[in-house]
């Protein structure tokens, strides 16, 4: 407990510590870790909570919001990144400029300050250097990131703002740690998981309480991979998905073909608003993704061991879904700081 | 309802409970611990019993023992049939070919063995030679440097080394949510409950070859114990590791996966049930298995690193 005891003393140092200009409730990277979580992870050299840090984080938002980072002009990285969703998509391709589509599912981008693996596959291991690569794909935002740089320099508004957040520091830098210091703030810890953790033991339903003990059952296994807390173990697994000829998932990295059909594990926080649900999109509704579970994946080669068919009745099916339903936080879908 | 009925008992408490009652009336092996000890190995403390005081600590930033110390490298390599076998790659086993999807262990309160049969506890360090965090080290193929660790010891000539195929007893209590690396979520060996972890999870795929017949190697594993009750195993690793106080020290650690395999098939001794209902499954049989005959057989050998 040590760990989340600093945590909140660094937040008690700080919570007086806004930046210039922005308004208290304005206020976009002091929080707490949500319950589970170890304490929040330092962001290189600007402290959260503090001026610093809050200015990178405000120009990262305007950032995120900002559809001029894509070639047509009217492709925002929150676009398919929806506030109200998540930071996921509703669809199960993201279309990008010229209505293109990707392969993959849209991940929600919550509580990531904590991963060490970014995309499905884990191709990179932070947000500096994920942060751009979206804007740069062809099939997403497909500008070369010079040329998003020249447009972000050509604002005189950005040009304050970068100056204030970053002296010194080149552009190129300045744009991937404005855009992962803002990702690194989207922290959800308010759900009725959340406080049922903290001690609040009327925080989840009946329905809600028996999932959780279902999905913390070996009857159920879905601890394996989702532990309690984050609900991830930030690992790649081959969850029964990835059928023969599909997505290849962390072998393309790893070059492993032990890693075929292997994806990262995603963490639960707003689950229900971020469907449809798997690498691919493939799975429409929480019911469905129990369904593909219980029936132990797809099918498809190299399926984890963990992956067998499942006795659930009918009911511990609902009080599953009941339990990713409590692990919706209602004020972080309809968070103000989120237009 | 409070956290405790959420509280699962981990896999080798329950699978033990099960079979507590299962082979209470059979018999086993009637000489634990002798059949396929290295005759040239001094005894060691037996696995399933406590460590004294000094041992069964577990600190964040542990101090360094003593002053004199050579840091010894060791390189771990899977091993199936003596030959080495990379990670997500196939490989050859009676029943057609085996590909480890996940293989990750804790090795902790590690110690060199002289040819005397004296045990002298090293520390863990990282490449600065300061001690790492609880003294444990995460094996792990899956992180770039997951199969390098390195202790810290007197110079001299050692006949072997000895370690906890898993966590000591204070570092099982800890919480995973409040604890720094590896002692952690995503170390991937943590059990639904407040403190414990799996000492090593295992899972491949076996794909058959036609015409085999009989059972394949095991394709999951995960170990545990329970904290306070059923503790991880203390192993030898057999090998001459020369310590020179001036020139860089290497080994190889050879883990065995046929041996591992061996051990998690061989006989479990009834150990008191948990008032828990138990979770079944081989799984945790071979878990169980595991960690009770861990120390009865070669898993881990030393080579000269080349």
């Amino acid at each position: 407990m040590r760990v989340s005891r600093l945590a909140v003393g660094l937040v008690a140092l700080v919570s007086g510590c806004a930046a210039a200009g922005e308004p208290a409730a304005d206020r976009l990277t002091i929080s707490i870790a949500p319950a589970g979580y170890p304490a929040a992870p330092i962001d290189n050299d600007a402290l959260p909570g503090t001026p610093l840090a809050e200015a990178r984080a405000h120009l990262g938002r305007r950032l995120f919001f900002d559809p001029r980072l894509s070639r047509t002009g009217g492709i925002a990285c929150a676009t398919c990144h929806r506030p109200d969703h998540g930071f996921a998509d509703l669809d199960a391709v993201s279309a990008g400029v010229d209505g293109r589509r990707g392969t993959r599912n849209a991940p929600a981008l919550v509580n990531l300050a904590w991963t060490e693996h970014l995309f499905w596959d884990g191709r990179v291991p932070t947000l500096e250097q994920q942060s751009t690569m979206p804007i740069e794909n062809p099939d997403e935002m497909d500008l070369p990131l010079a040329e998003a740089i020249a447009r972000v320099n050509a604002d005189p508004a950005y040009g304050r703002a970068f100056a204030d957040a970053y002296a010194g520091v080149d552009s190129e830098t300045a744009l991937r740690r404005s855009l992962a210091t803002f990702i690194r703030s989207l922290v959800s810890g308010q759900s009725p998981y959340d406080r049922f953790l903290r001690g609040d033991n009327t925080a989840l339903l009946p329905g809600a309480r028996r999932g959780m003990q279902m999905f913390f059952s070996d009857k159920a296994g879905c601890f394996h991979c989702h532990p309690s807390g984050p609900l991830t173990n930030d690992g790649f697994f081959n969850n029964g998905s990835y059928v023969t000829g599909g997505d290849v998932g962390r072998s393309a990295i790893t070059g492993r073909s032990g890693d075929l059909g292997k994806f990262k594990v995603p963490g639960l926080r707003n689950v229900a608003a971020t469907g449809p649900y798997m690498h691919d999109g493939s799975v429409a509704t929480l019911q469905d993704a129990i369904e593909q579970y219980a029936r132990g994946g797809r099918g498809g080669p190299n399926t984890d061991a963990v992956i067998v068919p499942l006795l659930l009745t009918e009911d511990d099916k609902a009080d599953l879904v009941a339990f990713l339903r409590a692990l919706t936080d209602d004020r972080f879908l309809n968070d103000p700081r989120y237009p | 309802m409070s956290r405790q009925n959420i509280w699962i008992p981990r896999a080798t408490f329950g699978a033990t409970a099960v079979l507590a009652v299962l082979l209470g009336a059979c018999g086993s092996d009637p000489h634990p611990g002798t059949r396929d000890m290295p005759s040239d190995m001094p005894p060691d403390m037996p696995p399933s019993e406590p460590l004294t005081s000094s041992e069964n600590t577990c600190l964040e930033s542990p101090a360094p023992r003593g002053t004199a110390r050579s840091l010894v490298t060791f390189n771990v390599v899977f091993t199936y049939g003596g030959k080495p076998v990379i990670f997500g790659e196939p490989f050859a086993v009676p029943t057609g070919t085996l590909t480890l999807t996940n293989l990750r262990f804790f090795a902790s309160n590690f110690a060199l063995l002289t040819a005397a049969g004296e045990s002298v506890p090293v520390d863990l360090v990282g490449a600065d030679g300061v001690p790492v965090s609880y003294n444990t080290q995460l094996v792990n193929p899956e992180d770039p440097t997951g199969m390098t660790f390195r202790v810290a010891a007197p110079a001299g000539e050692y006949a072997g080394a000895s370690f906890i195929f898993g966590l000591n007893d204070a570092c099982d209590f800890q919480n995973p949510s409040s604890s720094r690396p590896p002692l952690t979520q995503t170390s991937q060996l943590t059990w639904p409950q407040p403190f414990g972890f799996l000492f090593l999870r295992y899972a491949a795929t076996l794909v058959r070859a036609s015409g085999t017949t009989g059972d394949g190697p095991p394709t999951q594993i995960d170990m545990g114990g329970f904290p306070g009750a059923l503790f991880a195993p203390r192993v030898q690793a057999v090998g001459g590791v020369q310590v020179d106080a001036v020139a860089s020290n290497a080994v190889v650690m050879n883990m065995a996966l046929d041996e591992s395999f061996r051990a998690s098939e061989m006989p479990i001794e009834p150990t008191p049930p948990p008032a828990f209902p138990p979770p079944p499954g081989i799984t945790f049989q071979n878990g169980e298995s595991l960690r009770q005959n861990a120390s009865k057989v070669a898993i881990f050998s030393l080579t000269p690193a080349n």
